[in-house]
């Protein structure tokens, strides 16, 4: 697999201010790497850093192997980009505005631009001006997709976008990944990030916590136990099993927080008489929830 | 079927599409403004007593208005009552106003991130920003040039047009400048209000120093560093153009376009204010 994203220590201050710090990271082709992370957690910076709108204070990036402030067109010419905090041409219409970006590329077929609009149900023959928020969001997508990129660099693609329109956003990047493209998609809606993604990175504050493959994501993920017994179960009496990050007793009723099998606690229990078992998962979010908290001790960091 | 080619296409023409109402409304109020000028000019040359009003200004007021060399041209007046301060003022609006737009108008609404997401330069950026403040102060020009010679035929003026073409020239070239040294503040600057001030204090600060350069041995000093020097001392409608102070303009204008090249090419985009 060719790495299409490379970061290496890649820093990024505004003055005194942390943008992001020391991010390395490779994505391979054909991933749909999902960014996720607060508000101000850097996921802007790191895709204004790609594009070389913005220049590192340290370390670098490469694109498709390019460094980002060497070879930025020839980068662009292969990246399609939505901004997260989309501004447009306001007196333009949505027509002109994609005619003019598809004159600054070349190459754009205009037959797919109109295939395009008619998914998303977008009327190009407006003014840009004129459009709720939602509509705008739609010329942005159409924009970034409409000379088939290889990259696919897309800042909280869905925001503003009624469902209807989510899902088929999701089926354009579907799509995308089924013809080999490679997607970085910044978000904090977990649940899409879990719909799309193949792998997600956590930042925040300016570091990468986590990378992970959401299927390691799901499986390492906490599931809740709760079984009913005939007879009382006397405290701590499965403290030690392997694999308990938590046990709740009370008096009938045991409740397990497990991570991984659950294999030594059915065997544990089988000891006992069971009258009832409820399972359930802890939600992705949940797990995510866990990364977003700030941590209780705040290193001190010397810039 | 591929629809009809649609404006615009290149950075150069959104920049000239953008701003097409303005600059049509801009180029009516200076045809206006000519004509207006023109129509006044026989009523003032028929009227000696207003005449001589006009040509016993106290020295100090008269420099205020520009040095009245002689009314007894339609010429001369055109000179003191458009070149001198109206039309290259008026010039200037439109060709700062554009040169505002390209870097740091496009930062300011944010527009420039998707722009630059396109394979283009952010040297082919300013370069085609640059070509669109030229365009439109030769519109511009134009424009003046078909004030004065319908202001001629109307009032017979008798204004030499070549001068007036000279003249005109020599006004283009002036905003030009001017639209360029906003090009320039915005590619080092990259922030609104900071770019407006430097280039409002380079616009007005060449203006006074060449307009109270006779009353002041300080600011006489200081004329060379002014562009409006170089624009107007040698009063081209009335004399044409001297072209060591074309070429002044000229390389002043490179040096600004480059200037901005350089300055847009080092920072990071967007991050001001």
């Amino acid at each position: 697999m060719r790495a299409i994203i490379e970061m290496q220590d890649l820093t990024k201050y505004y003055g005194q201010h942390r943008g992001v710090e020391d991010l390395t990271l490779i994505i391979e082709e054909g991933e749909v790497f999902g960014f996720l992370g607060p508000n101000g957690a850097g996921k802007t910076t790191t895709i204004r850093l790609l594009l070389d709108f913005i220049r590192p204070t340290r370390g670098w990036a490469k694109v498709f192997g390019l460094d980002t402030r060497e070879h930025s067109i020839e980068i662009r010419r292969q990246v399609g980009y939505l901004p997260g905090e989309l501004a447009l041409y306001d007196n333009m219409r949505a027509d002109q505005l994609l005619r003019f970006f598809a004159n600054l590329r070349g190459g754009v077929d205009w037959a797919y631009v109109e295939d395009l609009a008619d998914r998303f149900q977008f009327d190009m023959s407006r003014k840009i001006g004129q459009f709720s928020r939602g509509n705008k969001q739609k010329l942005g997508i159409i924009q970034a997709f409409m000379h088939k990129p290889q990259l696919l660099i897309l800042d909280e693609p869905t925001s503003g976008l009624d469902p209807l329109m989510q899902q088929e956003f999701y089926r354009l990047i579907d799509e995308g990944r089924a013809e080999g493209r490679t997607i970085f998609f910044s978000s904090h809606i977990l649940p899409e990030v879990e719909r799309v993604c193949t792998r997600v990175g956590i930042i925040r504050d300016g570091h990468l916590v986590d990378v992970q493959d959401i299927a390691t994501l799901k499986q390492r993920s906490l599931r809740r136990i709760e079984f009913r017994f005939a007879e009382p179960i006397p405290q701590g009496a499965f403290d030690h099993l392997p694999n308990v990050t938590a046990a709740e007793y009370n008096s009938h009723t045991v409740r397990f927080t497990v991570q991984g099998q659950v294999d030594p606690i059915i065997k544990a229990v089988a000891a006992y008489t069971v009258e009832d078992v409820v399972s359930h998962k802890v939600s992705l979010e949940e797990v995510f929830m866990a990364y977003y908290r700030p941590e209780p001790q705040k290193e001190v960091r010397h810039a | 079927m591929r629809s009809a080619r649609t404006l615009p296409t290149t950075i150069f023409d959104k920049a000239l599409y953008e701003r097409r109402r303005s600059l049509l409304a801009w180029g009516v109020a200076i045809y206006v403004l000519i004509l207006y000028v023109g129509g006044f000019y026989p009523v003032l040359a028929e009227n000696e007593g207003l005449l001589q009003m006009f040509e016993n200004v106290p020295a100090s007021l008269r420099l205020l208005v520009g040095d009245i060399t002689t009314l007894s041209s339609a010429a001369g007046f055109f000179d003191v009552e458009l070149f001198n301060f109206f039309l290259p003022f008026l010039f200037a609006i439109v060709t700062i106003g554009q040169g505002l737009a390209v870097v740091v108008g496009e930062e300011r609404n944010g527009t420039l991130d998707i722009l630059l997401a396109n394979p283009v330069s952010r040297t082919r950026h300013v370069l085609e920003g640059a070509a669109a403040i030229a365009a439109e102060a030769c519109f511009l020009a134009l424009v003046g040039v078909a004030g004065i010679a319908s202001a001629n035929a109307l009032f017979d003026l008798a204004i030499d047009m070549r001068h007036a073409l000279e003249a005109a020239f020599g006004l283009a070239l002036l905003a030009t400048v001017l639209g360029y040294g906003a090009l320039a503040a915005g590619a080092w600057l990259g922030e609104y209000h900071r770019t407006l001030g430097v280039t409002l204090l380079f616009t007005l600060g060449s203006y006074f120093i060449y307009a109270y350069a006779n009353v002041s041995e300080a600011l006489e000093r200081l004329e060379p560093f002014s562009v409006f020097h170089y624009y107007q001392s040698n009063h081209p409608i009335l004399n044409g153009l001297d072209w060591g102070h074309v070429a002044v303009l000229v390389g002043v204008a490179i040096a600004l376009v480059v200037l901005s090249i350089v300055g847009i090419n080092r920072r990071d985009l967007g991050v001001a204010s």
